[in-house]
């Protein structure tokens, strides 16, 4: 499913970014980079309340689709600053990180696992 | 210049986690015991105790640097060093700012003891202590900066509360000079591997929570006089400063 897509069905917000023709493989929700680094996959959206630039950095290294940011929570101004430097998308919802992944799935979601 | 056994990481009974037994005579008596020359008291988010602990240390004539092992919004605890009791009231007060409006718990969390440098207990500090301030790695760095202190990720080696595990990686833009690492727990040889490519020092501390975890020094410095700056320059090897280990952590990268 495009990028695009579904931020137009979910109503999500962007922060920063301009590529919205990605495909999304599939969904990772977790907020220990360390464990991020070690099992994200290409082309996941990734769904952290991490708002640290480091975020930046592990999406780059990973060449996932996105970042979402549930909870309507900040990113900082450097992980902004290397966003946009590193051309990431990060999205944003006021929902929690369970409601968005219902959704996600109800889209038909499934991931690449 | 001398070499001194150095312990950067212990927590008195201020931190709800530290025994009651954690007081300035107990503490510093260890330390004497166990061949310690220069100690840290960094308690969780606070600093009540350490005018207390520099009091007692006149007496026993051990020296102490003020610190405080705050945790940040991302669940990372770093410690934080300073030379001088006003640099760590003033940077209380900071992280008082940024603590969430919670009190304590002492039955889930335990007790939250502000002692005398005799160690009575003169209070309790009803603030929750054992949580993240809202201020980001970055943030605690650059504050700790702005008062001349030194700030060292405190245990990247463990799982939890680790900058390591947390962030992924130590970030470049905050000038570390080192990290800490758990004098118990294995090395790991990438992690290692990283430090050295990234030049970081290391310290091995204590973290005691209990008289009994106090072992003697796991580090020690050689260095002119027990400073931040002296500290610094040790992290660094510089100037003829540096830290050695009784077991020393890079050795396996040799093997």
């Amino acid at each position: 499913m495009k990028l695009a897509e579904i931020i137009r069905q979910l109503k999500l917000e962007i922060i920063t970014g301009k590529k919205m023709e990605q495909e999304v493989k599939g969904v990772y929700i977790c907020d220990l980079l360390s464990n991020v680094m070690a099992h994200g996959k290409q082309g996941d959206l990734w769904v952290t309340i991490q708002t640290h630039q480091n975020i930046v950095a592990v999406a780059s290294l990973l060449n996932f689709a996105a970042i979402i940011i549930p909870e309507n929570l900040e990113p900082d101004e450097i992980t902004l600053e290397k966003a946009a430097t590193e051309e990431i998308t990060i999205l944003r919802t006021v929902k929690d990180a369970y409601h968005l992944a219902g959704e996600l799935y109800q889209l038909g979601l499934r991931g690449n696992r | 210049m001398n070499l001194l056994g150095i312990d950067l990481h212990i927590h008195s009974a201020l931190s709800p986690c530290g025994g009651e037994e954690m007081t300035p005579p107990n503490i510093l008596m260890q330390a004497k015991r166990t061949g310690l020359e220069g100690l840290v008291i960094a308690d969780h988010n606070s600093a009540e105790n350490q005018e207390a602990f520099l009091q007692c240390a006149e007496t026993l004539n051990i020296k102490i640097l003020p610190g405080m092992e705050v945790q940040s919004k991302e669940d990372v605890h770093m410690l934080c060093i300073f030379d001088r009791l006003e640099q760590i009231l003033a940077f209380q007060e900071i992280i008082y700012e940024y603590l969430p409006p919670i009190n304590n718990n002492r039955e889930i969390f335990g007790p939250q003891n502000i002692l005398d440098w005799q160690g009575n207990i003169i209070g309790e500090n009803q603030r929750l202590l054992l949580t993240g301030v809202n201020l980001s790695v970055d943030d605690i760095t650059k504050k700790v900066d702005q008062l001349a202190g030194l700030t060292l990720p405190a245990h990247i080696d463990r799982q939890a509360f680790s900058l390591w595990t947390n962030l992924g990686f130590i970030p470049e833009n905050l000038g570390f000079l080192g990290v800490e690492l758990t004098f118990h727990l294995p090395r790991n040889k990438r992690q290692i591997q990283y430090l050295r490519d990234n030049q970081l020092g290391v310290v091995l501390s204590s973290d005691a929570h209990w008289l009994n975890q106090i072992q003697g020094p796991h580090t020690r410095g050689y260095l002119q006089e027990f400073t931040v700056a002296e500290l610094k320059l040790a992290l660094k090897s510089e100037q003829g400063r540096y830290l050695t280990y009784r077991e020393d952590p890079f050795r396996i990268l040799n093997e």
